[in-house]
């Protein structure tokens, strides 16, 4: 069967199997929300269920998890709060804000992470505000079989924080969803493999699982014209602190063709100055129509029209030869094909993850370059394929957060350091995985330091800035001294290709900048 | 839009997530928005790759609080999601299966594809991930569903 005939067939076999809908009772449906909206039939069904959850909990009184999911904030407000990348301080670990009341920490400043370099705080949808705290009691109330008084006697209270300055709005484009889940366990934190639930540490080794954290976390989703959003806060038994703020998307993307067959990685460089020297012209034009000749030229006629302002690689390459790959080598040779200036560029974000074999199955790379193009590489074991990106910041918004003072060349001593030069892993890990990641102490304008490490106890994000406390050591890290963090734990996946892990055991190490730099030979 | 567009959302976002009652509030939950923000979806270009990611989005946060609610209620008194097959509807049950067993970035791939008639290019800014990206979780879906047609 040919691929034609094969996917006519597929297709066919879709309608044959397509859900009847009827779409005079949608249409009815549909406009009797238009005028006012008071909370979507999922919204209500699901708080229903997690009520009857919510009821089943009390009366089994067994101390198992409870569940609850909390209707939304409204999605009319014209705000929306956000951050850039990923802001954490997750309790108990590393870096945990000190307690009820603690800020986001790294948040502490305006500029990074801004959208709109003029936009002025304004916190009517935040749930640091007031009104959000309010808001957040009196949803937790309307909860009749839980109560809020059995969430007070669990110790549980809802604490939010005042909105961090660095909180930004989107400008003129409104969310178009906003809403809010609590999720509360107040069981211990289980493992769910083959059917069968395990304590987490006693997971069969090499299975996959769902994983639930212990505590109970809150997230807050917003999708909006701009791209979508999500924040993760945190219910701990003491108090509720923001552990998490992510951007997911913000700029359209547009690939290259994804050569085949494989290629020499000596083409990488080669692939990514096409890309970024494609991208700079793009740029220059002001994207639109001009955007789409360009692209016509490259042989990818644009079919939208939009300006492109990112270029993603994706090139196939042996496995053998991504393990040995040299992160040093590979940047220079970045740099030099793309013709940017590597003097001044800084670490976005490094991540490795290891297997207890010494294989890696997941690596990051992100650099910023002084002329501000983002330049990244990744790769996931097993796909034989390193993915490049190349992006560029425009002039008048400002760098990523992860940028401001972490310089590169320092990074790449320590990678030195450790003999850690290429993809093999030269270390001893006792776990199913070992995270590293590297980075200096970022300090803003108020003296708050983060580090960007591995996160304890997550299920969606695997490291984080992590704000220092002010008993923290790391804090007196000079500006140059290289912290490695390093996180031992468990992966699993949800069922699908989401990457979930949660560290066990987290450490670090100082590296000092006399160290780093004489391990650098400079 | 809606007459253009709703029966092939729901369609797909079946598909996708195997809950037509998901799908069709997901839907909703989409138009209003689209409706809210007409003007401002429109002066981008793209207003059914915006529909459906944003379905598909409101799908996914739904999906994860209900598969939290389903193993707790499955933990609490062993009971077991209802199935989706209804009495107008029945999809074959290998079909089902074998869209079950599919990662969700494949299902969403194939659904956009198959169902809705989605290029390439048009499911990558659906999800938001390159068109190479798409390919590969296409032929992965291809292959899987090829099974069906082999074996019937």
């Amino acid at each position: 069967m040919d691929p034609t005939q094969t996917d006519e067939r597929i297709r066919l076999l879709y309608r044959e199997n397509a859900v009847p809908v009827d779409i005079r009772a949608f249409k009815e449906g549909l406009a009797e929300r238009l005028p006012a909206r008071s909370g979507s039939r999922s919204q209500r069904v699901m708080r229903t269920v997690s009520w009857a959850i919510l009821g089943l909990g009390m009366a089994a009184a067994l101390g198992f998890g409870v569940y609850t999911a909390v209707d939304s904030l409204g999605g009319d407000q014209p705000t929306l709060v956000i951050g850039d990348d990923i802001m954490t301080g997750a309790p108990g670990g590393p870096g945990a804000p000190a307690g009820p009341g603690a800020t986001a920490g790294p948040g502490a400043t305006a500029d990074p992470g801004a959208i709109e370099a003029d936009s002025v705080p304004d916190p009517p949808f935040s749930l640091s505000s007031d009104m959000a705290r309010e808001l957040g009691e009196a949803l937790l109330r309307e909860i009749p079989d839980l109560g809020f008084e059995v969430i007070r006697a669990w110790g549980v209270v809802t604490q939010y924080d005042p909105p961090s300055p660095a909180w930004i709005t989107l400008g003129p484009e409104e969310p178009v969803q906003a809403f809010i889940d609590i999720y509360i366990h107040t069981h211990p934190a289980y493992a769910t493999a083959g059917g069968a639930d395990f304590p987490y540490h006693a997971l069969p080794a090499g299975d996959s699982a769902d994983i639930s954290v212990p505590g109970a976390t809150a997230a807050r989703s917003v999708v909006s014209p701009a791209g979508d959003y999500y924040q993760v806060v945190a219910l701990t038994p003491e108090d509720m602190t923001i552990i998490a703020i992510s951007r997911v998307t913000l700029t359209e993307h547009s690939s290259t063709p994804r050569p085949t067959p494989p290629i020499e990685l000596q083409r990488l460089a080669g692939l990514v100055a096409f890309a970024i020297e494609r991208l700079a012209a793009l740029s220059a034009t002001g994207g639109g129509e001009t955007a789409a000749t360009a692209q016509a030229e490259d042989g990818h006629p644009a079919d939208d029209g939009h300006h492109v302002d990112a270029v993603s690689v994706l090139v196939d390459a042996p496995p053998a030869d991504i393990h040995s790959i040299d992160f040093r080598g590979l940047w220079a040779t970045l740099a030099e094909a793309a013709g940017v200036e590597s003097t001044g560029a800084t670490l976005e974000r490094f991540e490795v993850f290891y297997r207890p074999s010494g294989d890696i199955f997941h690596l990051r790379l992100q650099v910023l370059t002084a002329d501000r193009y983002l330049l990244s590489c990744s790769y996931m074991e097993g796909a034989q394929t390193v993915h490049l990106y190349g992006s560029r910041c425009p002039e008048n918004e400002p760098l990523p957060y992860s940028s401001w003072s972490t310089p590169l060349q320092p990074v790449f001593a320590a990678i030195d350091t450790l003999k850690i030069g290429t993809f093999e892993s030269q270390l001893e890990v006792t776990n199913d995985v070992a995270q590293l990641v590297l980075c200096t102490v970022l300090r803003d304008a108020n003296g708050t330091a983060v580090i960007h490490a591995p996160q304890p106890a997550s299920y969606w994000e695997n490291s984080a800035f992590l704000p220092l406390g002010p008993e923290d050591s790391r804090r007196t890290a000079g500006s140059t001294d290289v912290v490695l963090g390093m996180g031992l734990g468990r992966h699993a996946h949800d069922g699908g290709a989401d990457l979930s892990i949660k560290f066990d055991d987290l450490s670090y190490f100082i590296i000092p900048a006399e160290s780093a730099t004489s391990a650098n030979g400079s | 839009m809606v007459d253009r567009q709703a029966e092939r959302l729901i369609r797909s976002l079946t598909s996708i997530f195997l809950d037509r009652e998901l799908a069709a509030d997901a839907a909703q939950d989409a138009f209003v928005q689209l409706y809210k923000h007409w003007d401002e979806v429109t002066k981008r270009g793209e207003p059914t790759a915006w529909l459906f990611r944003v379905a598909v989005n409101r799908c996914k946060d739904y999906r994860r609080a209900i598969t939290r609610t389903s193993r707790l209620v499955q933990r609490l008194i062993g009971a077991h999601p209802r199935s989706e097959a209804s009495d107008d509807w029945t999809p074959k049950a290998d079909f089902l299966s074998i869209l079950a067993g599919l990662p969700a970035r494949q299902r969403i791939a194939a659904a956009l594809y198959y169902e809705a008639d989605f290029s390439v290019a048009e499911i990558a800014r659906v999800m938001g991930i390159s068109e190479g990206a798409v390919n590969s979780h296409l032929h992965r879906a291809r292959a899987a569903l090829r099974d069906i047609l082999e074996a019937s």
